[in-house]
């Protein structure tokens, strides 16, 4: 659903974009850009030798960038001091993209505006068998070759901007905050114990686990050429996100057949985590 | 018409039905058989998954046995006859026979299974005690095991396989505390008739079966 009424509002934002300019009584400006960054990323790792904590296993605790991404970004300003911005990124390992809509509003004489917006973000857990495979050395771990599994950590946010013109230089510093959470999953562990004939399986619910972030943002950009209205220019973005994830979730164990589950709530502990992410691209405002 | 052509366009029809014909037809049709033969196996459950083990050896908490309920009148000339393609020719023969399973569906239906043991399990589980909730055998299905009376009710379903034979894996829950062990296998089936099976004498040791 989420999907769907993402997809929708950018569509929405492309079509008046490239129709709405016609009706010169509701759109001030367009700009469209497209740019080539890097994103770092830092995870706290908590060693835990009792339950499984799903944070440990994020992808994104490597050490050194997460790797190059491709972003597009439309940015659409309404004479009525409101604006919409959709930007889209995609990770070259990934076949999902981050999603992160915006909307804004500027009250009339006031340098600074408000905004409110949703963002999706994939990645991947992954190994996270080896923590029973490393942990129960009396129990052969089935299933476990490759474990990794896609989710979305998602969100809504409330900022404030402050856009700073001087001819043709502009930067805008943006301070944003909100709750995030990584989306639900379920994932299974098969276990058989060595010299006997028991058999158990680990159900793992995810639990929804809200964080809240801290997310500022700058963007600056030159108005390289102009033709007529049109303004052809090179920009610069960066961004630091940072917040303390933790993933809670139900643990359902099944010893010989599938009745009677031992089901226990796992709460696991904070982790802190950072993004960092810049890059540089091109942009046409009309 | 000429003689050359008709008798080319004869021999042209002949080979036109042999090729018509002689395609593989898997059918869904049931065959039926007969429970009449039981037959034990010991089985080596110490490792990841469980194999066929002609030792006596087992180890105390990986005491476990394949039963095979079949018929034993099931013989070549049946499968022979079934990859038979109709109009009496042979089916395609490119580099193996027709490789069709059949789908089967036995007679009678297994009522119920019970288990006892001949030798002390343990203090609390002497001789001939029915040990049936005992055992839990391997799903067809799942990954876990399921009880012995879930899986008798799953059983008389009709299975896809190339012959009649039920194999039913049992596995012991509990450790036997005795330096050996021995079962018997009872099968009630709908017919009124019972069949049964004794397994070997079972040597319990500690290390590596």
């Amino acid at each position: 659903m989420r999907k769907i009424l993402l997809l929708t509002m950018a569509v929405v934002l492309i079509v008046t974009a490239t129709y709405g300019q016609k009706q010169k009584r509701w759109i001030q400006d367009v700009k469209y850009s497209t740019w080539l960054g890097i994103r770092d990323f830092h995870l706290q790792e908590i060693p835990s030798d009792q339950n499984l904590d799903f944070i440990n296993y994020l992808y994104a605790n490597q050490k050194g960038p997460e790797g190059d991404y491709l972003g597009f970004a439309w940015l659409i300003k309404f004479n009525n001091h409101w604006e919409a911005d959709v930007k889209y990124t995609l990770n070259f390992g990934y076949n999902r993209g981050a999603h992160d809509i915006k909307i804004r509003y500027f009250p009339e004489n006031k340098k600074l505006g408000y905004s409110l917006g949703l963002f999706s973000f994939p990645t991947l857990i992954r190994g996270f068998a080896n923590f029973n495979i490393e942990k129960d050395l009396d129990f052969h771990t089935g299933n476990w070759n490759g474990r990794e599994t896609r989710i979305h950590d998602h969100g809504f946010t409330v900022g404030v901007a402050l856009p700073l013109h001087y001819k043709f230089l502009h930067c805008i510093l943006r301070m944003n905050g909100g709750y995030s959470s990584i989306g639900r999953f379920e994932e299974t562990i098969k276990q058989k114990e060595l010299d006997s004939n028991l058999k158990r399986i680990f159900v793992y619910e995810t639990l929804p686990s809200y964080n809240i972030f801290f997310y500022p943002e700058i963007e600056a950009y030159i108005d390289l050429i102009r033709i007529n209205k049109a303004r052809l220019g090179i920009q610069v973005q960066a961004s630091w996100y940072a917040t303390h994830k933790f993933l809670n979730y139900q643990r359902s164990t099944y010893e010989w057949t599938m009745d009677s589950p031992i089901i226990d709530r796992i709460e696991s502990p904070m982790h802190a985590f950072e993004k960092n992410e810049v890059n540089v691209g091109l942009y046409l405002r009309w | 018409m000429q003689r050359s052509t008709r008798i080319l366009l004869i021999l042209l029809s002949i080979f036109v039905i042999r090729l018509a014909f002689s395609c593989c037809r898997c059918t869904s049709e049931l065959v039926f058989f007969e429970y009449n033969e039981i037959s034990i196996e010991n089985l080596d459950n110490s490792i990841w998954r469980s194999i066929n083990h002609d030792g006596d050896k087992m180890l105390g908490e990986a005491v476990a046995f394949e039963i095979v309920l079949e018929d034993s009148t099931w013989g070549e000339d049946r499968i022979a006859s079934h990859h038979m393609a109709p109009l009496g020719l042979p089916s395609a023969m490119a580099f193996q026979p027709c490789d069709c399973p059949f789908t089967f569906k036995p007679r009678q239906e297994v009522m119920k299974i019970s288990i006892i043991t001949l030798e002390d399990i343990s203090p609390e589980i002497p001789a001939d005690t029915d040990v049936t909730e005992n055992f839990v055998c391997q799903s067809k299905s799942d990954y876990l095991y399921e009880s012995v009376e879930t899986f008798v009710e799953k059983l008389n379903a009709t299975f896809i396989s190339f012959q009649p034979f039920n194999p039913i894996r049992l596995f012991l829950k509990d450790k036997v505390e005795n330096d050996q062990a021995r079962f018997v296998v009872f099968v009630y089936l709908s017919d009124g008739r019972v069949i049964s099976v004794v397994s070997d004498l079972i040597q319990i040791i500690e290390g590596k079966p």
